[in-house]
């Protein structure tokens, strides 16, 4: 019995497809090019059993203007640096702004918590690619790193610790341009 | 039956290594020394986990499997009783409620570390030496049924004798279950089993993914196409037949074995094949040629054959050659190895066997062209001793693989040497001493452009996903000469390891760099 269950639970994830429950992903699976969007990271285990202490993401080039949502219980720290291009918003040339995100706080292992932010999509990110926001949980004597982004080629599955990245599309494509 | 259904079914899978459920400790803990063997061995997990495989390798290097139980998230074990002293490792697989089965090894010592820890002995011994003799045997099967096909169409070009045929089909199909036991064999050599796992689904699906599958499927069809060429009606057919049979048969040898991996592969591969057709030509027609004898037009024939026989034997030099520059590098390497011993002896052989050609040719033939009343006889005794050198040469060949220098006399091993280059960053990776057991871990790092490069961790990662050997972690730490050193940590076996070595550059950025690394015994 116990190994027709064990057989079950390879293949159940195989057959759906599905993202390993135990990476830190976004709620959210596309955001669209031209639009400001809000993206959920949802962190589902501290380091081994140890609470996360500490939340980090790292804005890549291309997401601009990144706001990270108040959270209670939690401090909120922003690290401001120069973009690597420049970029139009609302008529004002913008250089630089948030590159990473810090929430500091506690999260036990065993309970689950979500991370807001948002931050306007540049047609900087190609429509039709994944764009990946790497992610760092910190704890008291160790950290979670979901910071591997897939190779060309390379499938983010066969990533130990991949980040969680969401497809851009173009606006068109969404269909619900404002 | 259904355990045997999962471990196919896990077979077929890829490996994934998900970061889920995690091993937090263990008892004893990894690396530890014990003064007695432990009663129990336990894993204990973040989250609750089934176990798939609890495989404890002795000092010695045999492979018990043992019945895990899990209880929440603790995976126990009872080892057997009065466990020898030295360095045991356990592999273990579980598979977590969500579904990822994950692995890791776990080495520990009992009384003291092991000199030279698991490795294969006596049982992989029997099973090493099992599997060259059935080697031989599938090659002298191959060179028989190939050979005298190959007569047919390209020397005698008519249809062999009926008993040559018999003879040769005969060989052809004696090679389907010699090359069955030889994977079988390969699969108890590979995971180190007794010979009743053969009943079990393990030895077979290792061996199977093991390019001595590709050989034998490749002897076989060879085989198969020989058996229909000595059997066509006509020349052409005869003809084409033999030929494919033949290419077949020596690319057989290039699909696997040390000679066609040692680098460079582009010289190696072909210099394989080709040494494999010469040899298959050249020892396939010595049967053909003693029935030949006894035929109606034996000058023909002989006249024939020495005219493709002198490139056959060039093309068999100058490939030999080649494989011996690749696989030793000098002759100051080969001198005093057993490997350079057994190629001495081949060479010497082969000398002899070339002498003797060489009188055929320029004596024998000749005198038997003008009628010479002795030199039919004569020939034929020299064709049969040509056979006996022949079967000892090939018997060397497949026993190069029983030829790792004895353990002994190797004082101390040369440390290994790999270097990896990607667009990211370059790794020298120096593995001390360079062979199976514990070995230290040095590593340095430079930026592609060969500037400074100093991550903030570094994790290395060995694995022999062939041998179902988890992947072993370990982190290194950065000493003060400025390189990165881990371990000693336990390789238990030889063979091709799988190194990754995990950079974590920046916070946010990690690079992956990966390379198979050759552990000699």
């Amino acid at each position: 019995m116990k190994h027709v269950l064990a057989a079950a639970a390879v293949i159940l994830p195989l057959t759906m497809g599905s993202q390993a429950l135990a990476h830190a992903t976004f709620a959210e699976s596309e955001v669209v090019q031209g639009q400001t969007a809000r993206l959920t990271l949802r962190v589902p285990h501290g380091c081994g059993d140890e609470a996360t202490l500490r939340v980090r993401i790292q804005i890549p080039e291309g997401l601009i203007a990144a706001q990270p949502m108040v959270k209670a219980g939690w401090t909120l720290e922003t690290v401001t640096g120069p973009y690597e291009n420049t970029y139009e918003l609302r008529g004002k040339t913008v250089t630089e702004g948030v590159r990473e995100i810090i929430w500091s706080g506690e999260l036990p292992s065993k309970f689950y918590d979500e991370f807001v932010f948002r931050a306007r999509v540049t047609d900087r990110l190609p429509a039709g690619e994944m764009v990946y926001i790497p992610a760092i949980q910190e704890c008291a004597n160790g950290a979670e790193r979901w910071i591997e982004i897939p190779a060309a080629g390379q499938d983010s599955h066969d990533l130990q610790d991949p980040a969680p990245g969401v497809m851009v599309v173009a606006p068109d494509a969404h269909g619900d341009e404002h | 039956m259904r355990s045997l259904l999962f471990v196919l079914l896990l077979a077929l899978l890829p490996v994934q290594a998900l970061a889920h459920a995690q091993l937090r400790a263990s008892d004893p803990s990894e690396g530890a020394v014990l003064a007695v063997a432990p009663q129990m061995l336990t894993l204990e997990f973040n989250e609750a986990v089934s176990p798939l495989i609890m495989r404890l390798i002795a000092p010695d290097g045999r492979a018990t499997d043992l019945d895990g139980t899990a209880q929440n998230a603790t995976v126990s074990a009872v080892p057997p009783a009065d466990l020898a002293e030295g360095t045991w490792l356990l592999s273990w697989r579980v598979v977590s409620s969500d579904g990822h089965p994950v692995g890791g090894s776990l080495a520990f010592h009992i009384g003291q570390p092991s000199a030279t820890p698991p490795t294969p002995a006596e049982l992989a011994a029997w099973a090493a030496r099992m599997a060259a003799a059935l080697r031989l045997a599938l090659t002298v099967a191959l060179v028989v049924a190939v050979g005298a096909a190959l007569h047919a169409g390209i020397v005698a070009r008519d249809a062999p004798s009926p008993t040559l045929r018999r003879l040769a089909t005969l060989s052809a199909v004696v090679a389907i279950p010699v090359g069955i036991a030889l994977i079988g064999v390969q699969g108890l050599d590979m995971l180190s089993l007794s010979p009743l796992a053969l009943l079990t689904a393990q030895p077979w699906q290792a061996a199977l993914a093991s390019p001595l599958a590709v050989t034998v499927a490749l002897v076989v069809v060879s085989g198969v196409f020989a058996i229909a060429g000595l059997h066509a009606a006509g020349q052409g057919l005869r003809l084409a037949l033999s030929l494919v049979a033949w290419a077949l048969g020596a690319l057989s040898f290039a699909a696997s074995g040390h000679a066609a991996v040692a680098p460079p592969r582009a010289l190696t591969l072909p210099a394989v094949a080709l040494h494999a057709a010469a040899v298959i030509f050249w020892m396939g027609a010595l049967l053909p040629l003693l029935s030949a004898l006894r035929g109606p037009n034996p000058a023909l024939i002989l006249r024939r054959f020495s005219g493709l026989a002198v490139p056959m034997v060039v093309v068999l030099i100058l490939s030999g050659a080649a494989l011996t520059w690749a696989q030793a590098g000098s002759l100051s390497v080969l001198a005093g190895s057993a490997y350079g011993m057994v190629l001495g002896a081949k060479l010497l052989l082969v000398a002899a066997l070339l002498v003797l050609a060489l009188r055929n040719r320029l004596v024998l033939t000749p005198a038997l062209a003008s009628g010479h009343a002795q030199a039919a006889p004569r020939l034929a005794r020299a064709i049969q001793a040509e056979i006996v050198l022949g079967v000892v040469i090939l018997a060397l060949a497949s026993s190069f693989r029983l030829t790792p220098p004895p353990r002994a006399l190797i004082e101390p091993a040369a440390p290994l040497y790999a270097h990896i280059h990607t667009n990211r960053a370059m790794a020298d990776i120096r593995l001390t001493p360079g062979r199976a057991g514990p070995v230290a871990v040095t590593l340095g790092f430079q930026t592609s452009d060969f500037g400074e490069l100093v991550p903030r961790e570094v994790e290395v990662v060995f694995a022999q996903p062939e041998a179902r050997i988890e992947p072993i972690r370990l982190t290194a730490l950065q000493g003060g000469d400025g390189l990165w050193h881990a371990g000693p940590v336990t390789l238990p076996v030889p063979g091709g390891w799988e190194v990754t070595l995990r950079l974590l550059v920046t916070e946010f950025e990690r690079v992956t760099l990966t390379d198979t690394l050759m552990l000699p015994d």
